[in-house]
């Protein structure tokens, strides 16, 4: 790899398990094992006097100190007060996730003997945008610059076109990992993949199924032992049965039944798990999958496509049998497991690999044409610039690339495949409908691609109106009205109107979402085009002087 | 929904009320890091997320004077309440005490241990208790049951054969005492009922199948976390709903609660409880299992209290009355209940004193009156149950036809057809309903057949452009199969009939293209044209071209015939033979060409023969002696050999490499 262009690493920050790829010099996409020549690292953080663990040691002293142990921090992203106290300290999801991210990057840097700096970062297509701030904060405490969040679906999909042919097809990508559900539907074409819808449930995971396990483990502890104590209240052996749980779960995979050694309070229980009884625990949580799936489908047919070529099953959880029994009795197809563990940070790696190279592209093309681009081009602009420039100055250019990259001239070629996706929430401001009631009036729809623009116009409610408080509301509806109570607010701005202005005045909003799904929010007023721009910014994200205390902190920190 | 009292569960004194800020907020920041540790638990994650969700609201609360002070005073309020229920529950058990007069020491002691109060609580009771019963007269037991509204009837009676199930079925003998007791007809009961119904008791019944524990426990913690009692009650259906109806509430419920788009408690909660109930729902089966748990734990109550009336293994004849009250709150007939409570004390080794003479009163009592009833009230219900009877039918016929019909226009029009010829009633509303619902469908369905139709003409017409005809093919195709009834099957079936002859004109063409000088290209196209089109209009035309140029192939693979024979590339000149005689086979020139052709099969044989023996001769490895005696024997074996000339210079070229090296 030359000088100029700067590699960029894919990681994916799962709520169970992480890990880290990168797209090597034969231009395949592989993933970097950690220091115990791990190929996934578990997400799971220890606070061990000072020093920071995180991974399969972690995870084993969970049931030793179990209250110095955050596990399934992924789940409490954006969550406002979320807190874990350690020594007097307070840290929020996005410090303990970053963590996470700082011990597969170091052990990537071992492994490969290069220093890392730019990241990609994935995250499931249901994140809100509170969710994906985190997700983008996270890497910065860690130290990176990351480069752009990336959905899950979209970035497997990366990984799933890269190993097939060129045909087109429509996938659906159905992802279950460690806490979250995503079904997406996708189509890949030659020149570009192209994300259509998504769904899913950002509480339903592998985990969900662990904890299935445990409390029936626990009720079988009282039926055996005929008491009727809560085992569970007691913190060393609920961690003891969800570490059982999890391996118990994988082995059910194999095995039909798997005995279960449950230690409480100086007596040994040992229960025998069947794969019937596991399935029965468990066959609502199935059944809330395919909901989503056929909701995500009906939505699909609205945009004009009602059928699909093949399902493919990513995220560890899908390897359990009956997630694939049961898709292919609803849908008649045979859904394929497709690398299941490593096709996100693959695909992810890919998308890094394409963002540097098209950043190599773009300079040569300036250069040659001497037309000027800016430095922070999106993606889509630039892809318009190719598509704008005579096609033998774009081959010399990637000629150039090829050369001093060392890939191939195809890789450098299908770096240009162009990826589009969609948003997965509907966005808009908070108006007062005709009856004076509160409402929300969506100006961006769920399952829209990105980026995508948008201006509408409204009216100040009151003569001689000073200013105008604009809220802006996230939500799951595709309906152009929501009910304010339907929809969780994730910013705001005043702006300022001249003085003197009449009733019913108008007032510009312009929506902007660009590719990563963040969203650029202006209001204008027209008599004197005062503009004011609301920030995204809610108390669910760290930020400010906290940000920089985290961020202070974590380059202070030694991680194993 | 009502939500815990931010003092309670902060744990601050309510009385006097906590006013320090700083107290406060410290309570605050430790329930804050309480509640994020259980924030992934199994079990109580849920729960702990929900608090955690009421972490802004409880700083807005607490830390507001005003609003504080409004708190403190429902705190007080709640607490009373809260209070008051534990005391219902004692003073049920202190009731079951005081029908032999008084209560032992050894009963307060009981109750103390059974709700784990202070004894000074219970006494305040008991106290609280003798004042009533001085004032109040002591009511009739077990009259009553056939008076009141219909509606209250239809409530016990559900309630009656909800608690039957806990054996997984019921009896016609269980529904015949019960239209006798409510005087109401055994088919409305039946009507009413979707629980299985069987002739008899069977005393040798296995165990009815009931939920899984850890399941039902699940469901239990999510209905408790948003207040309901059952999943019918989650559903807002009556129990006797049909297993479609509840899984359809289920699937909305479960879309509304996440199109509510937060992500809190409540929502996964809702989540949650609908997808159990798409698994509960699932069968009858499965759904008799949910309804015979619930029986159990609706049971629950009834055992408590026949525990807190044991003393040293004896109950007295004095608690069983009131026993027996609570069995028949719950639903059991008067004859059921006492069964159920001997029962339950025969099987924990209780005795049980009871007064035979009372049971038979009661029941007596209950059938005269119930007999009186169905004069009066029978009629009238007979009626109206008869007229609506048939409209049901009816009803239900029309839509066993449109269940049918696989048309939906076909579906509309019949359901037309009925509305216009039925008087409103509650069957037309049904029905208009579904009309609209169809209509609806057609609509939708019609739409997505024109955005259909304009995607795959939009592609199809791109494809006609690059002469693809195939792939065009392919796409009307697509859209035949997914719109078997679209509007424009038929304009797409005849672009399919036209497809065939389109190709035979591309193909066609596409000869002609061919550089003349390319000749084993141009007959090799040709002759792929005429297999591919067996019925082409260009076959004539075509066979005419291949006998055109015999002449001109000839020389081209005499031509080549030559080069390669130089350079002895015998299998190519067998290719080329072939090539010829593949496409001219008849022709004045083929006699010639097979001659050549034996030849060349002759030398690649040979050719191979001799490369064969030199692998041989190889193989024994670098002695010289033996590599010669291979050949030798070859020799000896075959004296007349077509290669034996090749052979004894192979044995030459040995003998002079031998006399170099020696
Ligand atoms: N063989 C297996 N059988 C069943 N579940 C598995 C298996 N392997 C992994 N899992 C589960 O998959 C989940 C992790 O999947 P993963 O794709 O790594 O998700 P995430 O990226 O969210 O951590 C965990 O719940 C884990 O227990």
């Amino acid at each position: 790899m030359s000088e100029q262009a700067t590699k960029i690493f894919g990681i994916d920050l799962g709520t169970a398990y992480s890990s880290i790829a990168h797209v090597d010099e034969h231009g395949k996409a592989q993933v970097i094992p950690n220091s115990d020549n791990q190929r996934v690292t578990p997400s799971v953080v220890f606070f061990d006097e000072g020093e920071i663990v995180v991974g399969d040691v972690a995870k084993e002293n969970s049931k030793l100190y179990p209250n110095e142990v955050v596990s399934f921090v992924k789940r409490a992203m954006g969550e406002a007060d979320f807190a874990f106290e350690y020594n007097g300290e307070s840290f929020r999801a996005e410090e303990i996730s970053s963590y996470i991210i700082k011990k597969v990057v170091q052990d990537a840097e071992q492994a490969l003997n290069e220093k890392i700096t730019d990241i990609v970062i994935t995250c499931p297509a249901y994140f809100g945008i509170n969710e994906r701030e985190a997700t983008q904060k996270t890497g910065e405490i860690a130290g990176y610059n990351v480069r752009q969040i990336i959905n899950e679906p979209t970035a497997a999909a990366i990984a799933y076109g890269a190993t097939q042919s060129d045909d087109p097809r429509i996938v659906l990508v159905y992802d279950l990992g460690g806490g979250t559900f995503d079904i997406t539907m996708i189509e890949i074409l030659p020149d570009s993949i192209e994300v259509i819808c998504t769904g899913g449930d950002h509480n339903l995971g592998g985990k969900d199924w662990d904890d299935r396990i445990v409390a029936h483990l626990a009720q079988e502890f009282q039926n055996i032992t005929g008491t009727d104590m809560d085992i569970l209240e007691d913190a060393d052996t609920c961690q003891d049965l969800q570490i059982a749980a999890e391996k118990a779960k994988k082995i059910l995979g194999q095995r039909t039944k798997t005995p279960v050694v449950i230690t409480h309070g100086g007596e040994r229980v040992k229960v025998e798990l069947t794969r019937e009884k596991f399935e029965e625990l468990t066959e609502s949580l199935v059944e809330r999958t395919i909901a989503f799936t056929h909701e995500m489908l009906e939505k699909a047919k609205e945009k004009g496509y009602s059928i699909f070529d093949e399902i493919i099953l990513v995220g560890g959880a899908t390897r359990m049998p009956q997630i694939s029994s049961r898709i292919s009795k609803d849908f008649s197809v045979t859904p394929k497991i497709f690398d299941p563990d490593e096709a996100v940070a693959k695909g992810a790696a890919i998308y890094g690999s394409k963002l540097s190279l098209n950043d190599e592209l773009i300079k040569r093309i300036a250069k040659k044409t001497n037309i000027e681009i800016k430095e922070d081009s999106g993606v889509v602009e630039q892809a318009k610039v190719i598509e704008l420039t005579p096609k033998k100055i774009v081959d010399e250019a990637v000629q150039e690339v090829a050369q001093v990259t060392g890939y191939s001239l195809p890789a450098v070629e299908e770096s240009m495949r162009a990826i589009k996706d969609v948003t997965s929430k509907s966005f808009g401001v908070v108006v007062k409908n005709v009856g004076k009631q509160e409402e929300v009036y969506n100006l961006i729809q769920k399952n829209s691609h990105v980026p995508i623009d948008v201006t509408k116009q409204f009216f100040t409610g009151a003569e001689l109106q000073e200013t105008v408080l604009i809220r802006i509301m996230e939500n799951d509806v595709y309906d152009q009205v929501v009910p304010l109570n339907h929809a969780t607010e994730i910013g705001t701005a005043v702006l300022t109107l001249p003085p003197g202005l009449p009733k019913e005045s108008p007032v510009q909003i312009f929506f902007k979402m660009n590719v990563e799904g963040r969203l650029q929010i202006t209001a204008m007023e027209s008599t004197e085009s005062r503009t004011v721009e609301a920030a995204i910014k809610t108390r669910s994200v760290v930020q400010g002087e906290q940000l920089e205390e985290a961020k202070e902190r974590c380059q202070s920190l030694v991680v194993y | 929904m009502t939500q815990q009292n931010f003092f309670q569960l902060l744990n601050l004194s309510v009385d006097p009320p906590e006013e320090d800020a700083k107290i406060i907020k410290a309570a605050i920041k430790k329930k804050q890091t309480a509640w994020s540790r259980f924030r992934n638990h199994p079990t109580k994650g849920i729960q702990a997320k929900r608090f955690l969700d009421l972490i802004p609201e409880i700083r807005k609360v607490m830390l507001d004077p005003v609003l504080r002070k409004e708190e403190a005073r429902k705190a007080k309020r709640q607490q009373h309440v809260k209070d008051e229920l534990k005391a219902s529950e004692i003073d049920r058990h202190l009731a079951i005490y005081f029908t032999k007069g008084r209560v032992t020491d050894d009963e307060i002691k009981k109750l103390q241990t059974l709700h784990s109060v202070e004894v000074e609580t219970i006494l305040r009771r008991v106290i609280q208790k003798e004042k009533e019963l001085a004032s109040i007269p002591s009511s009739v037991p077990g009259t009553a049951k056939n008076s009141g509204t219909l509606e209250e009837k239809l409530v016990a009676i559900d309630k009656s054969l909800g608690i039957q199930m806990r054996k997984g079925y019921i009896t016609n003998e269980e529904i015949s005492s019960l239209a006798e007791t409510y005087s109401i007809s055994q088919d409305e009961i039946i009507n009413r009922t979707t629980y299985p119904v069987r002739e008899n008791n069977n005393p040798t019944d296995i165990e009815p199948k009931t939920i899984d524990k850890t399941i039902e426990k699940v469901i239990n913690r999510n209905l408790k976390l948003l207040e309901k009692s059952s999943l019918y009650e989650f559903l807002d259906l009556p129990v006797n709903s049909g297993l479609e109806s509840l899984k359809n509430r289920a699937e909305k419920l479960r879309a509304k609660a996440i199109a509510a788009g937060q992500k809190n408690a409540i929502v996964t909660a809702s989540a949650e409880l609908a997808g159990h109930c798409s698994t509960i729902f699932k069968s009858e089966k499965t759904r008799t299992a949910y309804d015979v748990s619930k029986a159990l734990a609706d049971l629950d109550a009834l055992n408590t209290d026949i525990a807190a009336a044991e003393m040293e293994g004896v109950i007295r004849a004095e608690y069983f009355e009131a026993l027996h009250k609570t069995a028949t709150e719950l639903g059991m007939g008067a004859d059921e209940a006492c069964s159920y409570i001997e029962a339950y004390c025969l099987d924990k080794n209780w005795v049980l004193k009871s007064k035979q003479k009372r049971r038979r009163q009661v029941r007596l009592y209950a059938t005269a009156a119930a007999s009186v009833f169905i004069v009066i009230a029978g009629t009238i219900l007979m009626f109206q149950m008869l007229k609506h009877n048939r409209l049901k039918n009816e009803y239900q016929s029309v839509l066993a036809h449109v269940k049918n019909q696989t048309q939906l226009e076909k579906k509309r029009d019949l359901l037309s057809a009925y509305l216009d010829t039925h008087d409103q009633g509650k069957f037309t509303d049904k029905a208009e309903k579904k009309f609209e619902r169809i209509q609806i469908k057609i609509k939708k369905r019609n739409a997505i057949d024109k955005r259909d139709y304009e995607k795959a003409l939009k592609q199809a017409t791109g494809f006609h452009e690059e002469k693809a005809y195939e792939k065009a093919g392919v796409i009307y195709k697509k859209y035949l199969k997914n719109h078997p009834q679209g509007h424009h099957v038929d304009a797409f079936k005849q672009k399919i009939a036209v497809i065939p002859g389109l190709i035979d004109d591309r193909d066609f063409q596409n000869l002609t293209l061919i550089s003349p000088q390319d000749f084993e290209k141009r007959i090799t196209a040709y002759n792929t044209y005429l297999t591919n089109h067996p019925e082409g209009k260009y076959r004539d035309q075509t066979e005419k071209m291949i006998s055109d140029m015999s002449r001109d192939y000839y020389r081209y693979i005499a031509r080549k015939i030559k080069i390669n024979e130089k350079e002895k590339n015998w299998e190519e000149c067998i290719r080329l033979c072939d090539s010829y005689l593949t496409f001219y086979k008849e022709s004045d020139r083929a006699v010639d060409i097979e001659g050549e052709r034996y030849f060349f099969q002759k030398q690649l044989d040979n050719s191979q023969l001799l490369e064969g023996l030199m692998q041989m001769a190889s193989r024994v490895g670098r002695n010289n002696v033996k590599a010669r005696q291979v050949y030798l024997d070859y020799l000896s074996a075959n004296p007349d050999s077509p290669i034996k000339y090749e052979v004894k210079r192979e044995i030459a070229k040995l003998d002079k490499r031998r006399s170099k090296y020696r």
